[in-house]
């Protein structure tokens, strides 16, 4: 690993997460906020847990409560993909981290798992070979109701999710699954194949801290299901 | 759990203590319920409480797609 990039990697005690030493000693800084260390995403019962950690980093810089929610929300629906699609079967299933730059209203938060990779994961469904076939799986990963496993609990909603919400709040995310990448801040879209393989799946939110991230507005902008007038939901909830 | 609890009693109600809901959770759960019981079942017997005011767009999409799934 290069010299300027394993400082960073020990200061987010990467080879703790792993399991190793670290090669060098570097002085452990207070996050004050500004990043939270690698976790390890080991059992699905700590996904509510992590999320929350790796959320906090929005309190930090000021945000909202809606915000702190709306990223939780997120990062469990993230994580818990881990867990359910990337059919890993060894004991730690995928690594998180965040990291803030104050001056720079930016936060990010990346989630990697080393599990099947998007692709395999999604051809389980038959139902999408023909996108498959034709298209980017990173890209289509994040499409609302895309989900390898229909009628199984699964309906799709992680990544679409996550993709709404930092497109209205301007912030960028990138899914990386083996060699395949899909980028997008919500205007503009690249995806293509990469030289660089990852054997799973890795996703990068990045946001802008001077806006809000609101779950509520995405859920309201998803397709009304016809056939029922909001008359039909006006029972006490 | 639930459909057990449907099965022995008339009505049940559901206390979400104002914990924000994530969207799997949801279809699986309340959407599970909708999609067992059908609209005019589910309005006469389940009663969900203090769901968090983000979460209510999204139950009422799991309701929506549960209701479907159930033809009644």
């Amino acid at each position: 690993m290069p010299e300027e990039i394993a400082g960073y990697a020990s200061r987010m005690q990467l080879w703790q997460a792993i399991g190793l030493q670290p090669p060098a000693d570097v002085n452990a800084r207070d996050p004050r906020g500004k990043f939270v260390p690698l976790a390890r995403l080991d059992d699905p019962d700590v996904v509510l847990d992590r999320a929350v950690d790796l959320a906090a980093i929005s309190t930090a810089y000021g945000a909202d409560r809606e915000t702190t929610n709306s990223l939780e929300v997120s990062l469990q629906e993230i994580m818990n993909n881990c867990f359910a699609h990337a059919e890993i079967g060894a004991e730690l299933q995928g690594l998180a981290c965040a990291q803030s730059w104050p001056r720079g209203h930016l936060a990010q938060i990346a989630i990697a798992d080393h599990g099947v990779g998007i692709r395999r994961s999604l051809s389980a469904n038959p139902d999408l070979k023909a996108r498959l076939d034709a298209g980017n799986a990173c890209e289509l990963a994040t499409q609302l109701g895309v989900t390898s496993k229909p009628n199984m609990g699964h309906a799709g909603y992680g990544l679409a999710l996550t993709r709404q919400l930092l497109a209205a709040n301007g912030g960028t995310l990138l899914v990386q699954s083996g060699t395949e990448w899909f980028i997008t801040n919500g205007i503009t879209a690249r995806e293509g194949s990469s030289l660089c393989l990852w054997p799973g799946t890795l996703i990068v939110l990045e946001w802008n801290c001077r806006k809000p991230l609101r779950v509520k507005d995405v859920y309201q902008s998803w397709p009304p299901v016809t056939g029922y007038s909001d008359d039909d939901f006006e029972f006490p909830l | 759990m639930i459909a057990q609890m449907l099965s022995e009693s008339e009505g049940i109600e559901v206390d979400f203590d104002g914990h924000s809901l994530t969207p799997s959770f949801a279809d699986e759960f309340i959407g599970g319920i909708a999609a067992s019981l059908g609209l005019a079942e589910f309005r006469r017997r389940v009663r969900l409480k203090n769901i968090p005011d983000d979460s209510v767009p999204l139950v009422r999409h799991v309701l929506g797609r549960g209701f479907s799934r159930s033809g009644k």
